[in-house]
């Protein structure tokens, strides 16, 4: 088969497979067909390897991306369609074609959500082309855990929003590992003083679109909050406090990521006649953001202990003198 | 005498300032109030509107001084090349009119302020981003003060449905009424709409008698010919607004 011809059956594949429900595919099992060779590809190279769900996604997602750099007039890769979620890119019939070779029996599933081949499946893999084969085995055969972390972050810096790469390696993940544990050491403030920065930095890389404004708010609002509680962890940590901080940042990601796929630079064409019902879903889930970051509003006057009283030097009067009368100039109040 | 205020978040950010008329008059009120022993409340709504007045300029002041720290200067009007700054900066972040009118009124008061003027002479790069740092710390520290108001007692947030007496709340036909009512008097402000609708459920909540809502803003809650403060009145039994600059608000029965 010519690379012409294999992109004309992709093609006609994508077109038939997504015309009526991008999420489940009317012809499931076509694109299945196609997503499958490429997964048993992953297990052949690395056949004692656990991986996950998200694995694959995010293995199949560089794989796309190496080959559109290389090959960018040959969108082989549009049968396995994806848009930016909570993990990054997701791709539905991945999940399904994992979903289907565990009932197969090409795969077993375990109890922590791992897949591995199924005792004495040896297959042979068809219908790859060469050169996929040895990309894959490129970002295959080295893969481990913190060669996965890398992977990830490899794939925010394709990201729709620069929000996200930010958020996520510069707060989110270095905030969960202390975050969640019971017993702190003090905290060095430096990791303090580069989170706030983090956060100031991420609060001005929220997308200024429309339907972003409430979470843009919102936002804001958390970065004021969080930024009290990392400033009160500076004397001593309070497990409670920075756990609930963790579990709100965590709310923010999520709310993000539900508005961000709505944008045309992070969903794949297959998925626009989702975008009605997502946007139904983020304004909902926004709603309740709102109620989340009042209570937790709530929670960090009750749990921060602030200087009493707030002193202002002359230069810092000055500076809030701008701040405060560049609102009222803009209201007409007197 | 009202011994119940409800502060709008105008005037909870007025008093965090030192050279406005403003000011001035939002310092001789809370004086004024603490002497009278006045209960001062707020809602979570109003509470978030005074946080965000530091918080948008922390985000696009913030963000323009970042512009300013890496400006490449041509001349030595620094006005203007801060000026100019600013306009290649709105055109990058896509600014609202709001926040264009917002960060030239900073811009322009920092600049008198002749505090940014000597950071910039002194160190271009180091200078603007001490400057951004300072202004960052300064916003912490009034959003602190915001928030110890409330811890330390002299502010009660008020959040909705929090009375701890189910049969005080307001049923939400009657807050749907109500709400209607006062769309028609503030027709363009959905926000102060709801603060009013927050009074208006505090007092009830709480079984205050008549409730003073104190605000700056005379567009909204005052109007031509105080027409505006005559209807809210009309429509929300038991609430009263003024503006903090008039004298000891009176009830009918002082």
């Amino acid at each position: 088969m010519t690379k012409r011809d294999s992109l004309l059956a992709y093609s006609s594949i994508q077109a038939f497979s997504y015309q009526r429900s991008p999420i489940m595919p009317q012809n499931n099992e076509l694109s299945e067909d196609k997503v499958r060779p490429l997964i048993r590809q992953i297990f052949l190279e690395k056949p004692n390897y656990p991986f996950t769900k998200l694995h694959i996604q995010k293995i199949l997602y560089k794989l796309k991306q190496n080959l559109s750099e290389r090959y960018p007039d040959y969108p082989v890769f549009d049968v396995i369609p994806s848009y930016w979620y909570y993990e990054g890119p997701f791709s539905p019939p991945v999940n399904d074609a994992i979903t289907a070779m565990v009932h197969s029996m090409e795969l077993t599933a375990r109890s922590n959500g791992r897949y591995k081949l199924a005792d004495g499946a040896h297959f042979a893999n068809k219908g790859l082309e060469p050169y996929i084969i040895s990309e894959l085995q490129s970002i295959v055969k080295p893969f481990n855990r913190p060669y996965f972390d890398k992977l990830g972050e490899d794939i925010y810096s394709d990201a729709p929003s620069e929000f996200m790469p930010l958020y996520k390696y510069r707060y989110l993940v270095p905030f969960r590992k202390l975050a969640t544990r019971m017993r702190a050491d003090p905290i060095h403030t430096d990791v303090l003083s580069q989170w706030e920065d983090a956060l100031y930095t991420c609060e001005r890389k929220v997308p200024r679109i429309a339907h972003f404004r409430e979470f843009k708010t919102l936002f804001s609002s958390f970065v004021t909050e969080a930024v009290m509680v990392m400033d009160s962890a500076r004397e001593s940590w309070d497990y409670n406090l920075m756990k609930e901080t963790y579990n709100v940042a965590g709310s923010i990601w999520k709310r993000f990521a539900e508005g961000i796929r709505i944008e045309d630079n992070a969903h794949d064409p297959p998925f626009t006649t989702e975008l009605k019902s997502w946007r139904q879903i983020f304004d909902n889930r926004i709603k309740v953001l709102r109620f989340e970051l009042d209570d937790f509003t709530s929670e960090v006057i009750e749990g921060v202990q602030f200087e009493e009283p707030i002193e202002y030097d002359e230069d810092t009067k000055q500076i809030l003198s701008a701040v405060v009368k560049s609102y009222f100039s803009t209201e007409d109040f007197l | 005498m009202f011994p119940d205020h409800f502060l709008d978040a105008n005037v909870m950010v007025g008093s965090k300032m030192w050279l406005d008329k403003h000011h001035t008059i939002a310092t001789e009120y809370t004086e004024r109030v603490d002497r009278e022993k006045i209960a001062r409340h707020t809602s979570q709504l109003a509470f978030n509107e005074s946080k965000r007045v530091f918080e948008q300029i922390r985000e696009i002041g913030g963000g323009y001084l970042d512009a300013l720290s890496k400006y490449h200067y041509t001349t030595e009007n620094i006005l203007s090349e801060m000026l100019q700054c600013q306009t290649e900066y709105e055109k990058t972040q896509n600014l609202s009119d709001n926040e264009k009118e917002r960060l030239f009124s900073f811009i322009n008061d920092i600049y008198r302020s002749s505090q940014i003027v000597r950071c910039i002479q002194q160190d271009t790069i180091n200078g603007v981003s001490n400057f951004k740092n300072d202004v960052l710390k300064g916003i912490k520290k009034a959003t602190k003060d915001l928030h110890n108001d409330v811890k330390m007692q002299r502010l009660h947030l008020y959040r909705r449905f929090e009375s701890p007496n189910p049969q005080r709340r307001v049923r939400y036909a009657e807050a749907a009424h109500l709400r209607r009512n006062l769309s028609n008097v503030i027709v363009d402000n959905d926000n102060d709409v709801e603060l009013l609708i927050d009074a208006y459920y505090l007092r009830n909540e709480y079984g205050i008698a008549n409730l003073c809502f104190v605000t700056f803003d005379n567009k909204h809650f005052f109007g031509q010919n105080d027409a505006n403060r005559t209807d809210i009145e009309a429509i929300l039994r038991g609430i009263y607004v003024q503006h903090p600059s008039y004298g000891p608000p009176q009830t009918q029965s002082d």
